[in-house]
């Protein structure tokens, strides 16, 4: 059941699709859960760090045959391997940069990736594509009975299911939504509707997740509040509200394919430009032209690509996909060469 | 766009979110002023530190007196998780139940204080069953009762009204 590299980045979520896929790149849904009687990861004594490891393991291999899950020990797994199950969203940056016994397990369509000895000792996420919160919250909620049947959670009728930091405990829930807000961005609107999520008592992270960078246009948004309320009136609330970004999101398109065309398609074009003449680009730059292209396939400007080869050449371009694709390490202005290099043939198959 | 709090000129574009002295803040900052103040995504550590920098004031509060407690467990000191903001193991959450709740209560504006349970979702098997989550319902439901009479929205009333008697007999 030990993973095999090279690796394969395809995974079920990168097709695109499902609702509001023009805005809603992708939808996860994570459930913090810890085992009773063991100290958490977080705890300074690392020793119950092995004992846990192998207690989850043990639980996933004797899940039914069929759920196919690949164990992956992330200690044993080289700089470059840990960097490209970041990239594919697989596992978290703490998880890929940090020390001691940790793993991951993840289901055949890398839909289910489960992370362990993080900040908790589980943190089960379900990744699809669109704007589909309870379709991601049913698989992993049915991976966590599974596993619930078989590994006794630390849990208080009082505090709900107990989590290594308190603003994670309750049900442990935590949605996300990456929505693609370019048209908001250029309309300088996007600073409101950073406030009215604040507001909202969501929270906006970066690409990889908390604590990472915002790229090009693309915000990952959550919910901040994880207990109080059940399971399904978190993820509703949710819902309603990453709805209203996206109907603003749309408005904010139409108006500029209405009273702002030329602009909007210079933009576009140019984008196009430099990736398909660039000799140097970093991944910041890659990615924001990137953005500009998928604003450029789903207002139809673009006809020549789909949403689908957007996310494929976003996640490609990364530095670690971009060294596997080359098959060896390279460095910052290398991979710069090797970027531009890549993204320019790409493109111009397309023509 | 948020600013970054630290040069308050670049776009803000590491957000945390962290809990020191039983409050909990949020650091908005750009990524070259993060780097700078030395902050790395592997120690929530750093955090506390972080935030002590964005309000170097430290006057004597009322939880800078507060007697330190041991998880009898884990060995984790309550100072311990004021500094590193987390816990040492699930029994903290007993050891230091009160001081926990209130924190959890505070993250939570729609919450009213002495409400019976924090915790209103899933139940791994095997729990024990547990009455204080029907109560917790019925006092969440009284709640909106009272909100609806006084909305004058009495079609939600009526059905709230319904609703809590029908859960009172079970
Ligand atoms: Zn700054
Ligand atoms: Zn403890």
């Amino acid at each position: 059941m030990d993973i095999s590299l090279p690796f394969d980045p395809a995974a079920a979520w990168l097709a695109g699709g499902g609702p509001d896929a023009a805005i809603a790149v992708t939808s996860r849904v994570r459930l913090a859960r810890n085992l009773a009687n063991h100290n958490f990861p977080t705890h300074p004594d690392q020793s119950d760090r092995s004992s846990v490891l192998s207690d989850v393991r043990n639980a996933f291999q004797s899940l039914p045959d069929g759920d196919g899950y690949t164990w992956c020990e992330i200690d044993r797994q080289s700089n470059l391997e840990r960097h490209l199950l970041l990239e594919s969203h697989l596992i978290s940056r703490e998880l890929a940069d940090g020390t001691g016994p940790r793993a991951l397990a993840f289901n055949p369509a890398k839909s289910i990736s489960v992370m362990v000895n993080e900040e908790d000792h589980l943190r089960m996420q379900a990744l699809c594509s669109g704007l589909r919160l309870k379709d991601a919250f049913a698989s992993v909620d049915q991976l966590d009975n599974a596993i619930a049947s078989r590994l006794a959670f630390a849990y208080s009728p009082l505090f709900g299911y107990l989590t290594s930091c308190p603003t994670n405990v309750g049900t442990g829930l935590r949605a996300s939504v990456m929505l693609h807000l370019p048209a908001l961005v250029m309309t300088s609107h996007i600073e409101k509707v950073f406030r009215a999520i604040y507001e909202m008592h969501m929270a906006v992270r970066g690409f990889y997740g908390e604590g990472t960078e915002a790229m090009g246009d693309f915000y990952q948004i959550s919910n901040q509040i994880t207990c109080g309320r059940s399971e399904n009136d978190i993820l509703a609330d949710m819902e309603a509200s990453i709805k209203a970004i996206i109907s603003y999101e749309n408005r904010a398109r139409e108006e500029l394919l209405e009273r702002e065309r030329p602009r909007l398609e210079d933009v576009i074009w140019r984008s196009w430009g430099i990736l398909e003449y660039a000799r140097q680009i970093t991944s910041e730059e890659a990615m924001r032209h990137l953005s500009n292209l998928r604003l450029g396939v789903v207002t139809k400007i673009l006809d020549s690509l789909t949403l689908e080869s957007i996310q494929r050449l976003l996640l490609l371009c990364q530095p670690a996909h971009l060294q596997q694709i080359e098959g060896h390490n390279l460095e910052s202005d290398e991979r710069d060469i090797a970027r531009a290099t890549f993204l320019r043939g790409s493109l111009s198959l397309t023509r | 766009m948020l600013i970054c709090q630290i040069c308050k000129k670049k776009q803000a574009t590491i957000h945390l979110t962290d809990i020191h002295n039983n409050v909990k803040k949020e650091v908005h900052m750009c990524e070259g002023c993060a780097s700078e103040k030395g902050f790395s995504l592997q120690s929530a550590a750093d955090i506390p530190q972080l935030l002590g920098l964005a309000s170097k004031k430290k006057v004597a509060s009322p939880q800078a007196v507060e007697e330190d407690i041991v998880c009898p467990v884990c060995g984790q000191r309550w100072s311990d998780f004021n500094s590193r903001g987390r816990l040492g193991c699930p029994n903290d959450y007993q050891a230091f139940e009160p001081r926990l709740r209130k924190l959890v209560e505070s993250q939570l504006s729609s919450w009213h204080p002495g409400e019976v349970s924090l915790h209103s979702g899933k139940v791994p098997p095997g729990a024990p069953p547990d009455l204080s989550r029907q109560l917790t319902r019925i006092h969440n439901l009284e709640r909106e009762l009272r909100q609806a009479v006084e909305m004058e929205h009495f079609e939600e009333a009526a059905r709230l009204k319904s609703e809590i008697s029908r859960l009172k007999v079970v």
